[in-house]
């Protein structure tokens, strides 16, 4: 019963950064309908300029302001330059670019700061969080920044009219741009979000799993089935489904599958929800009058 | 008095066609001005060139400045509120986040507030929905949800598209005597597009009429209304 307890709470230890993937994954979706597959490498890209800040010398709280900002910038840079430019193409023309964007970031890292594992540390020493018996102390730090995170942005977009316009944009253009809002700069704030949601995912997860430019791909594919699975239109959905996808891996994992084959459980999720309930198990069915 | 909107030798394309071939009109502030004209005449294309949603050549002057060729958002933020048909609904958003979309240019969060209650006291119906999703509202309160959306923006200019598309008489009935009121307690300017002639000119104390691209007929709305040779061709009377 203890080690089960154990596999439940480290498994919500990972959902909360695949629920991060989700999230910025269900950001950039609502706007565009398309899976931003590039989303992880931003995020491992991110991850290694707060690495080059903190082994330069700089405290890592001020390294992971740096880094936040730094993703911020890198988010609107990509759709103002890249995004924009092709929004109005082809879905395929936007999946092959967002397909050269994670290649790219890829081997841009892996030119800069080679392919060799490096190490990733923690704020959250055992004597500001002491750890216990099921999780350790950066377990919980990394849980605690992502359910402050999660709650900031829900606070944002739920009662600020920032956020209520950034949701406009991405609901309804058309009409946004009717009453006012500059829809392109709130398509830019969204990339910028989510870069940055990514950015916190990664520096988090790095501790863990070790910095490589590799280090986002199978968190990637988790992140992407915790969106499918709790709803691709719905960002709380998409939350929901990253812990449920965390817990299920890691019981999984431990009890029936082996460590092995984990991440199929990601693959057959996304195939299983796709097949099963498209809409995901929170995603919202738009009720439409005329 | 000059004109608040002037419209010179206005011409607009889709693609590479042209769909309005070069019209004139004005509008004079505080009044209700209507443009009449068939299906496919123009009229939803003149109100999209208005705001910049179509490509246009010519001259467009709203109050002193020249608004052709600005983008959409910042030709609302100018004081132009559009209802466009369909009613660019949003679907996915409550009641009460709809107009509050509505003022998002705004700063004044007292003037806000003031415009929510009186948009409320115009249609009381939607401050009983406040909470609610508004794809849900039926399509007469979606288009009260639209235009008090619109009224959120204090427009010096609203631009209404077929508000009676689809509604039962009752509800357009209502929806056009608030319209009246709104129009003289507001001191908002209104063009109005519609194809139910009949209710626009009663509204509306200047008139246009749209064939095929180009302006027909202009005059006031009571004389459009008495010219037997009009009611024969354009509005549909025997």
């Amino acid at each position: 019963m203890e080690t089960f307890l154990h596999q439940v709470l480290s498994g919500l230890a990972t959902g909360g950064i695949y629920a991060s993937i989700a999230l910025a994954l269900v950001m950039i979706y609502q706007a565009t309908h398309l899976v931003n597959f590039a989303q992880g490498e931003m995020a491992m890209f991110s991850t290694y300029i707060a690495w080059s800040l903190i082994e330069s010398g700089l405290p890592y709280w001020v390294a992971f302001g740096a880094t936040v900002v730094a993703a911020f910038a890198m988010g609107i840079v990509i759709e103002r330059l890249i995004v924009r430019p092709i929004a109005d193409k082809s879905e395929l023309a936007v999946v092959v670019v967002f397909i050269g964007l994670l290649l790219i970031f890829n081997s841009v890292a892996g030119f800069i700061w080679t392919y060799s594992l490096k190490t990733f540390p923690t704020p959250f020493s055992p004597t500001l969080i002491p750890g216990n018996k099921y999780l350790t102390s950066h377990e919980i730090g990394a849980m605690l920044i992502t359910l402050l995170e999660l709650g900031a942005l829900y606070v944002f977009f739920r009662f600020t009219s920032l956020g209520l316009a950034m949701r406009a944009a991405a609901y309804n253009p058309v009409s946004s741009r009717l009453v006012g809002v500059r829809v392109g700069r709130m398509l830019a704030l969204g990339w910028g979000l989510a870069a940055v949601i990514g950015a916190i995912a990664g520096m988090m997860v790095a501790h863990v799993v070790y910095l490589d430019p590799n280090m986002m791909t199978g968190i990637l594919l988790y992140g992407f089935a915790g969106a499918l699975l709790g709803g691709i239109d719905n960002p709380g959905g998409a939350v929901i489904g990253g812990f449920i996808v965390g817990v299920a891996e890691n019981v999984l994992g431990a009890y029936v599958i082996g460590t092995d084959l984990k991440l199929s459980v990601a693959l057959v999720l996304i195939v299983g929800v796709l097949t099963l309930k498209p809409a995901g198990l929170f995603g919202k069915t738009i009720v439409k009058r005329v | 008095m000059p004109a608040l909107l002037h419209v010179r030798d206005l011409r607009a394309f889709y693609a590479q066609a042209e769909v309005l071939h070069g019209i004139d009109f004005a509008i004079d502030e505080g009044g209700v001005t209507t443009i009449l004209g068939a299906n496919g005449a123009g009229k939803t294309t003149t109100l999209r060139a208005v705001c910049g949603m179509v490509r246009t050549r010519g001259e467009i002057t709203f109050g002193a400045d020249r608004i052709d060729g600005r983008k959409t958002e910042e030709i609302a933020r100018s004081g132009i509120a559009h209802v466009p048909d369909g009613r660019g609904t949003f679907l996915e958003l409550t009641t009460e986040e709809n107009l509050k979309l509505g003022a998002h240019s705004r700063q004044d969060r007292a003037g806000v507030a003031h415009d929510l209650a009186m948009v409320y006291g115009y249609f009381p119906r939607l401050k009983e929905r406040q909470k609610q999703q508004a794809g849900t509202l039926s399509g007469g309160e979606q288009q009260m949800l639209a235009i008090s959306r619109a009224l959120m923006l204090r427009p010096r200019l609203l631009l209404l598209d077929e508000p009676s598309f689809g509604l039962a008489p009752l509800i357009v009935q209502e929806i056009f005597r608030i319209m009246r009121i709104i129009n003289r307690e507001q001191k908002v300017s209104v063009l109005l597009v519609e194809q139910n002639a009949t209710l626009a000119l009663d509204l509306a104390d200047h008139a246009y009429v749209l064939e095929a691209g180009r302006v027909v007929m202009a005059g006031a709305s009571q004389d459009i209304q008495n010219d037997p040779a009009i009611r024969r061709s354009y509005l549909g009377y025997q």
